[in-house]
């Protein structure tokens, strides 16, 4: 976390260095995250894409009380959620054209997956949104369930509940899937 | 078929997305170039609100220069948030108050250094070795006691006097000076102290300190102070890097926002393009009990004193040696295992058996020329020496020569 102050301190002086660290620090668990909300690599790339042009840009705004992770994971949860919206607007406008977007691709030579990470990744996207959201969040940003649960505008304990579910669907799913990476 | 055990290690450390060099490589061109606009634009609207109000009168231009200059160095940000904070300096002004009210402490520390040698040396290659300090305040005279630990070595006071026993040959070092920064005086033993010290440049170099207010996992509030300081002694010195007042580093301190006592402190050393973590502190203990043992230190039987070098009969011959030919005179006697004359050049009692096993018989490769570096008053002498075993060493001797005796004495650098 120390370590973190120190990059955000620099950053918001103007340090072009701290954020290349920044980026490089945090370009794979926020692609990982990304993949895991959407399932697809080409629109986690373009999240994730975004959420650092955005962040580049925050240096006077960013707020000193943020943690980066938690700035930049709660960044990509709200541009998966604006990139689901548009998906469900376009939809019902030209239900055919959504249909070959929407289809889950496979990681593309971009973005690499091993195949336990394939396995789990898969397995986190048959989750319901918000108990992926929370279990994406706590597992691989390490968001406070706090923090999560005013993401998700609702109650600690719901967010609680939302984890705990979500992780036993996870277990009933890998147990009967994910076989020969775990001997 | 074997279950998975547990869900939340498994989704922790195996799913990963990589990005292959490509797409990192092109968004990192993307957030590059949209940092670098935002800056020029950024400072294109920010500077004319400014003339506007401020350049009216030709005479306030320069204040203005500089207030804007300061602005900027002191992140924009800080002035648009609507809770006022204190400033570093007043942080570390309470913190000096609430720690000057201690009973006792014990601080864990571990540093980048090797496990033997002065407690304040750092090596950005070293591991990190765990450094100990202890301290029991009393209401007698010298109104403390206190215990500094490394693998190494280790220090007591015992409210007389402090001994210093290097473990890896019994060297005994006793002194009358009773103050802990003598061994360390950059990091955490006098802490009511380090915090004033800060205090005092915080004030008068505000710019260098940051004050950052966050929520800990404990639930409860934290203030970070970051802390930048610049090394006094020239990139290409030899001292760079190898103690912390000599590297251009950071500090980031995290108090308790309400005991105002210091929980954590990492260092890091600017080193090019990367920032090192040399130093950090992983454990403080505040008032607590501690065990009387601890500052008492059990002397071997066979320990080696150090001594004031004495005035020798014929000194005025040493006395007359450049730093060169006592490097060579010194590295002479070892190779001839004419101990009698290396005592010569060493402060103490004998030489320890592993000291001959190791130097015993060497040969002179190459003495080079003497340098001087940083603050040190002693000089440095470059040397390559073959041991007995065959091996080559190379490296700087360290000689002083401001004892009683007006001639070198090893200081280091075997």
């Amino acid at each position: 976390m120390l370590e973190d102050e120190v990059l955000k301190w620099k950053f918001k002086r103007g340090s072009d260095e701290a954020l290349t660290r920044i980026y490089e620090k945090y370009l794979g668990p926020m692609l990982t995250l990304a993949m895991g909300l959407l399932n697809n690599a080409a629109e986690a790339e373009d999240v994730v894409q975004d959420v650092f042009v955005s962040f580049a840009q925050s240096r006077r705004t960013l707020r000193a009380r943020s943690s980066l992770s938690g700035y930049l994971a709660t960044s990509v949860v709200n541009r998966v959620r604006d990139h689901k919206r548009r998906l469900r607007r376009r939809a019902t406008q030209a239900p055919d054209r959504v249909e070959r977007v929407s289809v889950p691709t496979r990681p593309d030579r971009r973005v690499i997956l091993d195949e336990q990470a394939m396995l789990l990744n898969d397995a986190v996207a048959e989750l319901p949104d918000e108990q992926r959201e929370v279990v994406l969040l706590r597992l691989k940003a390490d968001m406070k369930f706090r923090d999560i649960a005013k993401l998700q505008e609702t109650s600690v304990n719901t967010a609680l509940s939302r984890y705990r579910y979500g992780l036993e669907k996870l277990r009933s799913a890998l147990n009967g899937e994910v076989r020969v990476w775990n001997r | 078929m074997e279950p998975i055990e547990n869900v939340e290690e498994t989704i922790r450390k195996k799913l990963h997305v990589t990005p292959d060099r490509t797409l990192h490589e092109r968004v990192l061109a993307q957030v590059r170039q949209a940092y670098e606009h935002d800056e020029q634009t950024t400072t294109a609207r920010w500077a004319p609100a400014v003339r506007r109000r401020i350049m009216k009168k030709r005479i306030t231009q320069l204040a203005a220069a500089v207030l804007v200059a300061a602005a900027l160095a002191l992140g924009i940000v800080a002035m648009r948030t609507s809770t006022p904070v204190a400033s570093a300096a007043d942080v570390f002004n309470q913190a000096a108050n609430a720690m000057s009210q201690l009973t006792s402490f014990h601080v864990r520390v571990e540093m980048r250094t090797p496990p033997g040698d002065n407690f304040a040396v750092i090596g950005l290659a070293y591991d990190f070795v765990p450094i100990d300090f202890w301290r029991q305040y009393t209401d007698t005279p010298p109104g403390s006691k206190w215990r500094l630990e490394e693998p190494g070595r280790v220090v007591v006071m015992d409210g007389q006097r402090s001994t210093m026993l290097i473990k890896y040959n019994n060297y005994i070092h006793q002194v009358n000076d009773l103050n802990p920064e003598r061994y360390w005086k950059e990091c955490l033993v006098e802490l009511e102290k380090v915090m004033s010290r800060e205090s005092e440049a915080a004030t008068g170099r505000p710019r260098g300190f940051t004050v950052l207010h966050e929520r800990g996992d404990d639930g409860r509030d934290k203030i970070f102070v970051t802390a930048e300081a610049q090394a006094n002694i020239p990139e290409t010195d030899y001292l760079r890097n190898k103690y912390i007042h000599y590297s251009d580093h950071a500090k980031v301190y995290q108090f308790d926002a309400e005991t105002k006592l210091l929980e954590h402190l990492e260092i890091y050393v600017h080193d090019g393009d990367r920032d090192v973590l040399v130093f950090r502190l992983v454990e403080a203990e505040y008032n607590v009990e501690l065990d009387a043992e601890l500052f008492r230190l059990e002397v071997p039987e066979d320990a080696i004193y150090s001594i004031p070098l004495e005035v020798l009969p014929d000194n005025e011959r040493y006395e007359a040696m450049t730093p060169k030919e006592a490097a060579t005179a010194f590295f002479t006697a070892c190779a001839e295992e004419d101990w009698e004359e290396l005592l010569k050049f060493m402060g103490q009692t004998r030489i320890s058996q592993r000291f001959k096993d190791y130097l015993g018989g060497l040969e002179i490769v190459e003495i080079g020329e003497p340098f001087q570096s940083g603050d040190y008053p002693g000089w440095f002498i470059p040397y390559q020496i073959r041991l007995k075993s065959g091996q080559v060493k190379q490296h700087n001797l360290a000689l002083r020569k401001d004892n009683q005796a007006n001639r070198f004495e090893l200081d280091g650098g075997i």
